[in-house]
C-alpha cells in the first residue's frame, strides 16, 4: 500500500537555526500516529512542510503521493495548525461554512457540514459568534472543527488539547478515536499519556532530528517489560536479587525518575512470570506503589531525548 | 468572492479606509455640486486652469467637456495613487501574519488565494469609484450646461480611465502585501517608494533630461496621456498599464509563491 506520508532527507532552515535535519521516514495510514519531542523539535515545523505552509530548504515530501500544494491534496487532508487565527469578525459558522465550500460542498450542504462539525466540538450553540467574542477554549473547539470538515483521509493536529479543560480534552480525544476508522491521524502533543492512549505509533523528534518511529507497544516493551514505582529508590546492585529468575534479562533503576525499576524479561515468559517477580521484590522488603506493563511513553520519551 | 466582500465589511481597516474615502468625496462632490468647477468653462477660469495644465488640454476638459466631471476626473487621477496605496494594502499581508491562511491551503492553491485577495481589491478600490464617480455624473448632468448623452459618454470615458488606472497600483500593492506580511508597513513602503522615486526623478530630469524613461517605473508617468483628449495616446497608455498590471501581479504572485507563510 502507497504511504501517506514519504518524507526524504528533508530539511529544513530558518538563516542559521536549524529546524529539521535530513529527516527520512514513510508513514503508512491505520492508526493515529503520535509526534512528539521537546520545544524546537521541529514538529510545528514538520506539520508546516507536509501541508506546503512553508518550503523545505532540502529534501522532498510526498503525502498521499503528491508534493504539498499539490491540486490532487485540496479537500483530502486537514490540519489543526497551533498558532493560525480565524478571522476574528466574521461567526464561525460562516467561516466553517465558507471552509466547506471550498472542500466541495454546495453552499447549502457546507452550512450543515458546518453545523455537524461544531455539535462535534460542542460549540454548536456559540456558532453564530465572531472570535472575538469567544474564549480561547472555544477557539481552539472552533479550529478544531474546521480540522473535521469533510472526509478527510489525513488529518494533523497540532497540541489538539493544549489549553482545554479536561473534560472537553476527553471529548476531542474521543471524537479522534471514533474518527480513526476513516482516516489517519497525526497528532502532535506534549501529553505523552494522550498519545499512549489514543495513537498507535510515536514518532520522535528532538534537535530537528528524527530519532524513532515505532508502534508504542515496540517502544515501551508491553510484552517484555514489567515497570515498577518504588516507595524509594532501589540499591544499585537490585539486580542480584532476579539472578534466581532466569527469565528475567535486564534490570534497570529509571534514568529520569530513580524510583522506578524497570525489569525486562524474555519474550516466551509465561504470564506467571509476572508473579514471580513481585515475590521477588517482596521478599527482598521492596515495595511499590504502582506497576504496568512497559515503560511509561513519557519516560521513554524523556530517555531518548535526554541521552541524545 | 462573496466571502471577500463580507469580510471587507467586516474588517475595521478596511471600514475606516471607506468611511474616509467616502468623506473625502462627500466633501468634494458637494464643492463641486455648488459650481465649483463651473467658472473653468469660463474665459477667466479656463485661463486661470492654462497656468497648471496646457493650454489645449485645459480648452478640451473645461469648454469641450462637461467641466465638473473632467474637474473630477482630474482630482481622482489625482488621489488613485494614495488612495489605492492605503486601499489595497492589506490583500494578503494580514492573513500571511495571523496565519489564516493556514486555514485555506489545504484547501485551495495558493494561486488562487493570491488571485481571491486580488480581486477583493479590486473590489474594494473599483465598487467605491464607481459610486462616487456616479454621484459626479450626476451632478455633472444638473449643472454643466452640455446635453445629456455628451456628459455620460464622457462620464463612462472618465470611470473607466480612473478604474483603469487604478488596477495597476492594486497589483503594486500585492507585491507589498505579500513582501512585507503587515498591511501598515506595506503602505509605508510603497508611499515611500512612490514619493522618493518621484523626488529622485525630479532633480534627475532636471540634471539628466534623458532620464524621463526612468519615470516609466510606476504608471503616474502615463497620468499625462490618460488625461489628453488624443484618442491614440489615452490607448497607448491603457495598454501601457495592462503591461504594469501584469508585471506587478506576476511579481506579486512570484514573491507569494516562494515566500513561508
Amino acid at each position: 500500500m502507497m504511504p501517506i506520508i514519504e518524507i526524504q532527507e528533508l530539511s529544513k532552515t530558518y538563516g542559521a537555526a536549524r529546524a529539521l535535519h535530513r529527516i527520512t521516514v514513510s508513514l503508512e495510514r491505520g492508526q493515529p500516529i503520535g509526534l512528539v519531542g521537546p520545544n524546537g523539535a521541529g514538529k510545528t515545523t514538520l506539520f508546516s512542510l507536509l501541508c506546503g505552509f512553508i518550503h523545505p530548504t532540502s529534501g522532498t515530501v510526498r503525502v498521499l503521493g503528491h508534493p504539498p500544494l499539490h491540486k490532487a491534496l485540496h479537500g483530502r487532508i486537514a490540519i489543526l495548525p497551533q498558532d493560525a487565527a480565524l478571522i476574528k469578525t466574521v461567526p464561525i459558522v460562516t467561516q466553517l461554512t465558507f471552509l466547506a465550500q471550498l472542500q466541495g460542498f454546495t453552499r447549502k450542504k457546507a452550512r450543515q457540514e458546518a453545523q455537524r462539525v461544531l455539535e462535534c466540538v460542542n460549540l454548536h450553540q456559540s456558532g453564530h459568534k465572531s472570535p472575538d467574542l469567544l474564549s480561547h477554549g472555544m477557539l481552539k473547539r472552533a479550529a478544531i472543527a474546521q480540522a473535521f470538515i469533510g472526509n478527510t483521509e489525513l488529518v494533523l493536529l497540532d497540541e489538539p488539547t493544549a489549553g482545554l479543560d479536561p473534560a472537553t480534552a476527553g471529548q476531542i480525544r474521543e471524537l479522534i478515536r471514533t474518527t480513526a476508522k476513516d482516516r489517519t491521524f497525526i497528532v502532535s502533543s506534549h501529553n505523552l499519556s494522550e498519545i499512549e492512549d489514543i495513537c498507535g505509533s510515536v514518532l520522535i523528534l528532538n534537535r530537528g532530528q528524527l530519532t524513532e518511529y515505532k508502534t508504542i507497544s515496540d517502544l515501551v516493551a508491553r510484552t517484555t517489560c514489567l515497570t515498577f514505582r518504588l516507595e524509594k529508590p532501589p540499591e544499585k546492585e537490585v539486580e542480584v536479587i532476579f539472578q534466581k529468575l532466569p527469565e528475567v534479562t535486564k534490570v534497570e533503576i529509571g534514568s529520569v525518575a530513580k524510583q522506578q525499576l524497570l525489569i525486562h524479561y524474555h519474550e516466551s515468559a509465561d504470564k506467571a512470570a509476572h508473579i514471580r517477580i513481585m515475590q521477588v521484590l517482596h521478599q527482598a522488603g521492596i515495595y511499590f506503589l504502582e506497576m504496568s506493563r512497559g515503560q511509561s511513553l513519557e519516560n521513554k520519551v524523556l530517555e531518548i531525548t535526554q541521552n541524545k | 468572492m462573496r466571502y471577500d466582500l463580507l469580510y471587507i465589511v467586516r474588517s475595521a481597516t478596511r471600514l475606516l479606509f471607506l468611511v474616509f474615502y467616502g468623506l473625502f468625496w462627500f466633501w468634494l462632490l458637494w464643492k463641486l455640486g455648488e459650481g465649483m468647477a463651473t467658472w473653468l468653462a469660463e474665459p477667466e477660469g479656463n485661463l486661470m486652469a492654462s497656468w497648471i495644465l496646457e493650454k489645449e488640454l485645459a480648452r478640451a476638459l473645461f469648454l469641450e467637456r462637461p467641466a465638473t466631471l473632467s474637474a473630477y476626473f482630474l482630482i481622482a487621477m489625482a488621489m488613485v495613487p494614495a488612495f489605492v496605496i492605503w486601499g489595497a494594502s492589506s490583500q494578503t499581508a494580514t492573513d500571511i501574519k495571523s496565519r489564516h491562511l493556514r486555514f485555506l491551503i489545504p484547501r485551495c492553491g495558493r494561486f488562487e488565494i493570491y488571485l481571491g485577495r486580488f480581486l477583493g481589491a479590486v473590489l474594494l478600490i473599483t465598487l467605491p469609484e464607481i459610486v462616487v464617480g456616479t454621484i459626479a455624473t450626476l451632478i455633472s448632468v444638473q449643472i454643466d450646461n452640455m446635453d445629456i448623452a455628451t456628459v455620460l459618454v464622457y462620464a463612462l470615458h472618465v470611470n473607466s480611465i480612473v478604474i483603469a488606472y487604478s488596477l495597476p497600483y492594486i497589483a503594486f500593492m500585492a507585491i507589498f502585501s505579500a513582501w512585507t506580511a503587515s498591511a501598515g508597513l506595506a503602505v509605508l513602503v510603497a508611499m515611500s517608494i512612490y514619493f522618493v522615486f518621484a523626488m529622485v526623478m525630479g532633480v534627475l530630469t532636471i540634471r539628466w533630461p534623458e532620464s524621463t524613461w526612468i519615470g516609466y517605473l510606476l504608471p503616474n508617468a502615463l497620468k499625462t496621456q490618460l488625461i489628453s483628449p488624443d484618442g491614440s495616446l489615452i490607448l497607448l497608455a491603457l495598454a501601457a498599464l495592462v503591461m504594469y498590471l501584469f508585471i506587478y501581479f506576476w511579481v506579486g504572485w512570484y514573491i507569494f509563491r516562494v515566500r513561508d507563510l
